[in-house]
């Protein structure tokens, strides 16, 4: 299966290609459905069978190559053959994938995950009119060829074609109802959301750009693993540089500070793009670089400490804006911010692996809870506002029954998939510095503060919806109900593979990526065990006591939050507006922005236009003069001599010959120019 | 047959438009239906006749092929003197396809006064097609001015509102600009025999041959004002910030099909110019002058972006994003490395497919609504979903999204920015005294990126996201068959650069090399090295190792 | 050689002579009322050049251009007259003007009701004294040939009788022609006083001997700069050029068209001619003063063009602004440096008035052609929508202008190369940059009739209908226009034959 490594991303880009180009016109929708699942079912099959290859291969070697991680690379052509480097390298830059452990677990997730949200989109989006069905695929379709490039890709340029494609994607699918508005209070409408996103993540590109650029200087070559191999002997300003540009890149990706302002927006697009570009898939893509090149990251401290530290304040700013949303989606887009921190700092501290597994259990629930909302949005016909559901658990028992186990799993409630994966992370920033496991756990408990503030203000108590609502609701078809159990169970079982090692249990996944890591993977265990037991428990308290809490504010006593809101009314204010981030944007970067472009048009019309215009009416005006000369002044001494001479002859007077004497003046003095030019010329 | 071909190839290509346009003197005015038809014909056979180039242009041996030299003024030494290296193949191709794509694009746009207008356009090819085989300076420059006769005449007769203003304006500038190149031609061409004690020559290869690697101080001095007058020739024509204002007026007025040859060929005469004659000519002086073209090169970047970001006419914001590209060329021409070459000669060629397709893109939308005002639009993209797509296609390749043409150019050029020497950058103090050397240039150029996207992505949301709440646009035909075959081709020209532009790089390896190597061997101190033995004639790969001084990485070199 | 007159000299004369009995016998024979002699006055004027055109060339045929080159035989009457290839060269020129002129006159005069034989008589009798100028070798000469033209193109230029507008111009002309006559005489006589002879080689001679510090030397130049402003006044260089104006605009187009080529280069020939065989070991000090000159008549002929809306004016400042381009090759010619660079100086001047006359009388051609009736056609309006009423003549007028402006792939653009080449050469470089600017600029002008013709609907209803003559003349012309643009190798090396020998001391 290894040999098809390259059709993995080609499948869906063939789907694309099909949907795209004859989905509106010829095909019917279920053609389309076909087409675009089918296409992602096969990558996925071949996903697998490429692992399974993989894996043996690997089982299969014997001495010392055995520790070596297994590797699979398949170099396609040469893509840009940029010539060679001043020392006579070759430059060529090749389009290659390459499979390895780590590769592998990012390929199943997403072909897997990927699978199941489009199957549930063929639900979801019935109700679309043909064409945007159609368009809604072939953009689904496009971006799994490109998430699958990103993925793959051998060497950075191929992962940055993957990259920017995701970008495209989804900009294309946030501003999937390009004609609506998305946030009346601001005025945004969906496409501004997609812009947004575009934009921003194009900062984060540039820093990939250019920490590529600086690591191609450095190694002269683009190949990750020439790279990695070569990082130990860069300097240590080139590494940390690198690491920190590339970072910024990451952090467009994965919706870190400060570039985490697009995600928000991004629930513009259709839930089931939430769910597998902004939840599961694309925003993981920024961990996933940064654990790719987690070589190069360990050989630069600083950077290692500024991912951390962005990740944790991230993890924590962002769960505190999740605490006060009323949009369904709101919530879970800033919990997916806070999540992703969460991987970040487990990149920052070296739990690389850890980071990695996060991101796999986070993709399980937090694809689940999103599905859930969608399917929530769909019972509710279209309804987001948390403030105007409520009581809908026995309506909708399926969704419901997937969402309490989703939210379990996110607040970190063991045996389920996120207690493993988030436990892992806090260990290990333990391990870095007990002030990172302090943000770390504090966010775990806030997590499960709002996600229960979530999930009963949607379920629980008593309905808040008007009839016209009640009328239509109802449970969703099988086509969106079966992906959810799928996640569901995955959601309880994903953890498992990741049992920490003081459990007894052998931690399958860290092993099956150490090879990947061994070189990285620095933090060694410090403490004793017992310790990390010990934070366990203290983590799932913390945890449970964020439920209870949740409960208490919002089941038992809903007059308490009120309470609660007086008693911090800054605070909350400042929460419900997203601490004005949005705004100070606005303020200082965009404002100033569109004052610039404004000046430099300005300068453009009136300064350097103005210029050439203005030798344009020298010339005339210098025109004008000489002509008036010849003719006006010139004229005028003419009448002037020609009264003077009047009297004298009456030939001159019929002839106003006057003017011939003013012209033979003027060649008199023309004569008294040359001589005295002479005796200047002379003079030197 | 292929001999005789080869022999004569790009006479025939350079001149069948010429005669085409003579054939169509003769035809009856009133024929409006026939002169487009045979105009197109005779486009699109000069094209297929250009097609074969590609193929018999023999990149391993790399050098001017297909030549062909007759004596033509003995007694001041012009010959008759065509050819073409790498380079010139590109853009030769590039002026074909683009010239029969604007021509089948003026079909219904262009209504009075037909058979002129397509007299016009022909002349105007072949102008173009020799100012790039020209390999004699005297032919290049009367190529170089004549073409700029027909060009004054389409923007003049067939253009917009203010079109006699922008006619005069594009007209003079330009030509102040090349009669001041005139007097650096004039000066190298009598400058030469006192080198070579030999007759006198207008002879480009010869110039290059024995003026590129001379290094005696008095031409060394005088060739700082030779670059200064081609300067003002080529960057008027680019053209780079300052000289950059004609551009948006020409543009605006021009109709769809100038304006496309405009963007698509005629600035790249301005850089080609600057590559073909300025670098290899006046490798030292344009040393001394680099700091000033780097910083000219950026400037125009980012303030073609900023000034676009805000231009209410839709034409006019294309045209302001030619001068960010130009930028971005002259960035890779003037890193001065096999990189930054390559990206930005195929640069030019991006630039003249994506742009070109984004004026027939403004041109389409103005036959219909006879307004090119972004405000009057606005949810297009539901009542022309073909025409919304292709134009997504190319907003993406305009604003360098990989798998497209434009990243393959930026991207070269970015690496090539990166290896700029390293003392026109900066020292950090910080991160261990790391010197960003290109970096600096690079992170400009990278700006340029972002601000592109926020441009062109504002002017397509626009345009064709949003409700569609202008009446008038309520009627809109999507493309019929003729205006989707002007755009399809140049679509997938930016696949196929953006997915396998191999042949390209290895067309252009060549010479770009040759040039790199030549302009490298001149350093700034003012002495010019002596090239390689095999500099004289074509220098190989290996020759192009760089002073040592010139360290790629960021970290001077320990 | 005390011997002034020899028998054998006359041959020297003979295509002059030939002309002059041609001349007299048209004045007779169109004095005696012979009925349509008017119809026949144009021919018999066009055999007279023909038959002198021929007589000129039989007699390069008879000695062969080697012997022109090296001018001992062709000396004749003592030094006063020169036959060598340099003025060949223009007496061709000259003839060529004066036929162009003729053919595109007598239409012209028809509408102007002023046909007759005299006219033509008077342009051969103008041609006579510029090919007398052409070899005139010492100052007598000159003065005499020179008054011969002149007083020929005085009445030429009054010759609309009815025409107030022609008369004033007759008159400005003929009082600032003997104006400047009379500067010129004056500075002739300083040079003989201080230099002893009027032969132009003896000056250049002496001049060697007189030492710059002897107390004649201030004098001698004065007596220089007299001359210069003589002749400055002849091709119509800043500030000598008032009359031009007025001039051209009274002056019968056609006359216009032949003042403008033929005796703008009859006056070239001179300023050559002395400059180059009197003047040219002070050189160094003459050329700054021309540079002023030139720089002025460039800057203010093309300058004040801008704005002239009638076109015999515009095409009045625009000779004036060719006359400061020509005068740069003069430059060039006395800038001491190498024979090479002052014989590129000459022949620069030279193709360049070649290419002048046919391009400068083709666009008169189709001012005059515009003339009918009604409508007097020498406004730029009257060009409107010329393209739609005749596309071939506007097609033609269009390559003019373009060529007047040095657009390449026209013979104007060649002429300029070799001038802004001499600047150049001789390392005027700043010279060469104001000339260049220059150009771009008169493109502005000369756009505007083209923009007229092909951008403006058109006014006049009338049919444009060329006579046969004035066909001939613009087909001669435009053909001269483009392929001597595209393949300038013939007239280049004709010129490069016919560059005037300079003295062996000139380098």
């Amino acid at each position: 299966m290894l040999r098809l490594l390259w059709l993995i991303p080609l499948l869906p880009l063939a789907g694309f290609l099909v949907s795209g180009l004859l989905g509106a016109r010829f095909l019917t929708r279920r053609l389309v459905a076909l087409v675009a699942c089918g296409a992602v079912l096969l990558s996925f099959a071949l996903s697998v069978g490429a692992v399974l290859e993989l894996h043996n291969l690997a089982a299969a070697r014997t001495g010392e190559e055995a520790s070596a991680p297994a590797r699979f690379v398949q170099t396609l052509f040469e893509w840009i053959p940029i010539g060679s480097g001043p020392d006579g390298a070759d430059w060529t830059v090749r389009w290659g994938y390459a499979l390895d452990p780590l590769s592998a677990v990012m390929l199943l997730v997403v072909t897997g995950v990927g699978f199941l949200i489009h199957v549930y989109s063929v639900g979801y989006m019935e109700h679309e009119a043909r064409a945007a069905y159609a368009r809604f695929f072939c953009y689904l379709n496009l971006f799994m060829a490109m998430m699958l490039t990103l993925v793959l890709g051998a060497s950075l340029p191929v992962v940055f074609v993957g990259w920017e494609g995701v970008g495209l994607c989804s900009y294309l699918l946030i501003g999937f109802y390009y004609d609506r508005m998305f946030d009346e209070k601001t005025k945004m409408t969906c496409a501004d959301a997609g812009r947004k996103a575009f934009l921003v993540n194009r900062v984060g590109d540039v820093g990939f750009i250019l920490g590529m650029l600086l690591l191609f200087g450095a190694t002269g070559t683009l190949d990750i693993q020439g790279i990695l191999g070569k990082v130990g002997g860069l300097g240590p300003g080139v590494c940390t540089a690198a690491a920190l540009l590339l970072f910024v890149g990451a952090c467009g990706k994965s919706a870190q500070i400060p570039l985490y302002v697009w995600l928000p927006d991004a629930m513009a697009g259709p839930t089931p793009v939430s769910a597998l570009i902004h939840a599961a898939t694309m925003v993981t893509a920024g961990v996933y670089v940064t654990c790719r090149m987690a070589a190069l990251y360990v050989q630069a401290p600083v950077a290692m400490l500024t991912v951390a530290v962005v990740g944790a304040l991230t993890a924590l700013f962002a769960a505190s804006i999740g605490l006060a949303q009323t949009d369904i989606k709101k919530v879970l887009a800033y919990s997916t911010v806070s999540q992703l921190g969460y991987m970040m700092l487990a990149a920052g501290v070296g739990a690389f692996s850890a980071a990695v597994f996060h991101l796999m259990t986070h993709a399980f629930f937090k694809a689940l809870l999103f599905l859930g909302a969608g399917s929530v949005i769909h019972a509710m016909s279209g309804e987001q506002d948390i403030r105007k559901m409520g009581g809908l658990d026995r309506r909708i028992p399926w969704t419901h029954a997937t969402f309490v186990i989703a939210t379990l799993a996110i607040a970190g409630i063991p045996p389920l998939a996120g207690f493993f994966s988030k436990d892992e992370i806090l260990w290990a920033a333990f391990n870095r510095s007990p002030l990172l496991w302090l943000v770390g756990a504090g966010t775990a408990g806030l997590t499960a503060f709002y996600m229960w503030r979530l999930y009963t203000l949607v379920f629980r108590g008593e309905e808040r919806f008007d009839d016209e609502v009640r009328h239509h609701l109802h449970e969703s078809p099988r086509t969106m109900i079966v992906p959810l159990a799928v996640l569901a169970v995955l959601s309880i079982a994903g953890g498992w593979v990741g049992m920490p090692e003081v459990t007894g249990f052998r931690n399958l996944f860290e092993g099956y990526l150490a090879p990947v890591f061994e070189a990285s993977e620095g933090a060694a265990a410090l403490h004793p065990p017992g310790l990390e037991l010990g934070l366990m428990v203290v983590s799932v308290v913390i945890a449970g006591f964020g439920l209870f809490l949740g409960w208490v504010f919002y089941e038992r006593r809903p007059e308490a939050q009120a309470r609660l809101a007086d008693s911090a009314r800054v605070l909350h204010r400042l929460i419900l507006n997203k601490y004005y981030v949005d705004e100070l944007y606005g303020r200082f970067i965009l404002d100033p922005y569109y004052a610039l472009c404004r000046a430099a048009a300005w300068f453009d019309q009136w300064i350097v236009d103005g210029v050439v215009n203005a030798a344009g009416y020298v010339t005339l005006a210098s025109s004008y003069t000489s002509v008036g000369f010849d003719t006006y002044v010139v004229d005028g001494l003419v009448n002037l001599a020609g009264y003077i001479v009047r009297g004298f002859s009456w030939v001159f007077r019929k002839l106003q010959t006057g003017i011939v004497q003013t012209y033979a003046t003027a060649m008199i003095f023309g004569i008294f120019v040359l001589v005295s030019a002479y005796l200047l010329a002379k003079g030197h | 047959m292929s001999n005789w071909y080869a022999g004569n190839a790009l006479n025939l290509v350079t001149f069948l438009p010429l005669f085409g346009a003579l054939a169509l003197l003769f035809v009856n005015k009133e024929k409006k239906g026939l002169i487009p038809r045979a105009a197109t014909g005779i486009a699109l056979a000069d094209f297929l006749l250009s097609v074969p180039l590609f193929f018999l242009y023999d990149a391993d041996r790399g050098g001017f092929q297909f030549e062909f030299r007759r004596h033509w003024i003995p007694s001041i030494g012009v010959d008759y003197y065509v050819g073409i290296d790498g380079i010139s193949l590109l853009l030769l191709l590039l002026t074909t396809f683009l010239g029969f794509i604007s021509i089948l694009s003026s079909w219904t746009a262009i209504s009075e006064r037909v058979k002129e207008y397509y007299v016009f356009m022909l002349v105007l090819q072949t102008g173009m097609l020799g100012v790039f085989i020209s390999l004699d300076f005297f032919l290049f420059y009367i190529f170089w001015e004549a073409m700029l006769v027909p060009m004054y005449f389409l923007i003049g007769i067939w253009g917009g509102p203010r079109k006699l203003y922008a006619a005069i304006k594009f007209f003079l500038y330009t030509l102040l600009g090349s009669v001041l190149m005139l007097l650096g031609i004039l000066a190298i061409y009598f400058y030469y025999p006192k080198v070579t004690g030999g007759t006198s020559t207008f002879d480009i290869t010869e110039f290059i041959r024995v003026l590129g690697p001379y290094n005696n101080p008095e031409w060394l001095d005088m060739s700082k004002w030779v670059f200064l007058a081609f300067f003002i020739g080529f960057a008027i024509k680019v053209p780079m910030f300052p000289f950059h204002t004609w551009l948006p007026d020409a543009h605006v007025e021009a109709p769809t099909a100038g304006s496309v040859i405009l963007a698509g060929v005629l600035l790249k005469m301005g850089t080609y110019g600057f590559v073909r004659f300025s670098l290899p000519m006046l490798p030292w002086a344009t040393h001394y002058f680099l700091p000033y073209m780097l910083g000219l090169s950026v400037i125009g970047i980012l303030y073609g972006a900023l000034v676009a970001m805000v231009q209410k006419d839709w034409k006019k914001l294309v045209a302001y994003s030619s001068v960010s590209h130009l930028g971005f060329c002259m960035l890779g021409v003037f890193a001065l490395n096999q990189q930054g070459l390559y990206g930005g000669i195929l640069q030019m060629i991006n630039h003249g497919l994506s742009t070109g397709a984004l004026f027939l893109i403004v041109g389409l939308i103005y036959e219909r609504r006879h307004t090119r005002m972004i405000a009057e639009f606005g949810g297009l993209s539901g009542r022309m979903p073909i025409y919304a797509t292709l134009f997504m296609i190319i907003t993406m390749s305009s604003i360098g999204l990989p798998a497209l043409n434009g990243f393959i150019g930026e991207f070269t050029i970015l690496v090539g920015a990166f290896r700029i020497p390293p003392q026109y950058g900066f020292t950090l103090p910080w991160l261990g005294g790391l010197h960003i050397g290109g970096m600096f240039w690079a992170v400009c150029g990278a700006l340029g990126i972002v601000l592109g996207a926020a441009y062109m992505l504002w002017l397509y949301q626009r345009t064709m996201f949003g409700k569609l709440d202008n009446p008038e646009n309520a009627g809109l035909k999507d493309l019929d068959l003729r205006e989707i075959m002007t755009l399809a081709p140049i679509v997938l020209c930016c696949f196929w650069i953006g997915l396998y532009p191999k042949p390209f790089f290895r067309i252009l390896e060549k010479p770009v090399t040759e040039i790199a190597a030549r302009v490298q061997a001149a350093d700034a101190a003012g002495t010019v090295a002596t090239l390689p033995a095999a500099a004289g004639e074509r220098v190989s790969a290996a020759a192009t190792a760089p002073p040592a001084e010139r360290s790629p990485t960021g970290v001077p070199a320990r | 050689m005390n011997v002034i007159f020899e028998s054998a000299h006359l041959r020297l004369i003979a295509p002059e002579m030939v002309l002059t009995l041609s001349a007299f016998l048209l004045l007779g024979w169109s004095a005696m009322g012979v009925a349509g002699r008017n119809l026949w006055a144009p021919f018999l004027s066009l055999l007279a050049c023909l038959v002198t055109l021929a007589s000129v060339l039989a007699f390069v045929w008879h000695l062969g251009w080697e012997e022109l080159r090296a001018p001992e035989l062709t000396i004749g009457f003592n030094g006063m007259f020169i036959v060598d290839a340099f003025s060949i060269f223009f007496k061709v020129v000259f003839l060529l003007s004066a036929m162009l002129t003729i053919l595109v006159s007598s239409r012209y005069l028809d509408i102007e009701r002023a046909n007759a034989g005299e006219y033509y008589a008077l342009i051969l009798f103008a041609v006579v004294g510029m090919m007398f100028l052409a070899s005139a070798g010492d100052f007598i000469t000159l003065f005499v040939a020179l008054e011969t033209m002149a007083l020929s193109f005085y009445v030429l230029v009054g010759f609309l009788k009815t025409n107030r507008k022609s008369n004033e111009a007759a008159l400005k002309y003929f009082l600032l022609g003997s104006f400047s006559t009379g500067i010129l005489l004056y500075g002739i006589s300083l040079v003989y006083g201080t230099t002893g002879t009027t032969i132009f080689g003896l000056i250049g001679m002496s001049r060697g001997r007189m030492a710059m510090a002897s107390p004649e030397a201030p004098i001698f130049v004065l007596g220089v700069i007299l001359v210069t402003v003589g002749l400055g006044f002849k091709i119509a260089a800043v500030p000598f050029h008032m009359w031009a104006p007025d001039t051209y605009e009274g002056a019968p187009t056609p006359v216009t068209a032949f003042l403008s080529t033929g005796s703008k280069a009859a006056g070239f020939v001179v300023v050559a001619r002395v400059f180059s065989m009197s003047f040219l070991q002070i050189g160094d000090q003459w050329a700054g003063l021309l540079a002023i000159l030139a720089v002025a008549s460039m800057t203010l002929g093309n300058v004040a063009a801008i704005l002239q809306d009638n076109i015999k004016r515009m095409l009045a400042y625009s000779s004036i602004a060719h006359a400061g381009y020509v005068l740069l090759g003069i430059i060039a010619m006395g800038l001491p440096g190498t024979v090479e660079t002052r014989e590129y100086g000459l022949k620069a001047v030279l193709l360049y008035l070649l290419i002048y006359t046919f391009v400068n009388i083709g666009a008169f051609a189709l001012v005059i052609a515009l003339r009918h009736e009604q409508v007097a056609g020498d406004r730029i309006a009257d060009f409107a929508g010329l393209a739609r009423r005749a596309p071939g003549s506007a097609f033609a007028m269009m390559v003019f202008m373009l060529s007047l402006s040095g657009i390449p792939a026209t013979a104007g653009f060649i002429g300029k190369w070799y001038l802004f080449g001499a600047a150049v050469k001789a390392h005027y470089t700043w010279l060469a940059v104001v000339a260049v600017i220059n150009s771009a600029v008169s493109l502005y002008y000369y756009i505007r009739v083209v923009v007229n013709m092909y951008m403006k609907a058109p006014t006049d209803g009338a049919r444009f209908s060329p006579s046969w003559g004035q066909r001939v003349a613009v087909a001669t012309c435009i053909a001269f226009t483009l392929v001597f643009g595209l393949y300038p190798q013939p007239i280049i090396a004709f010129a490069e034959k016919s560059v005037l020998v300079l003295a062996p001391w000139a380098s």
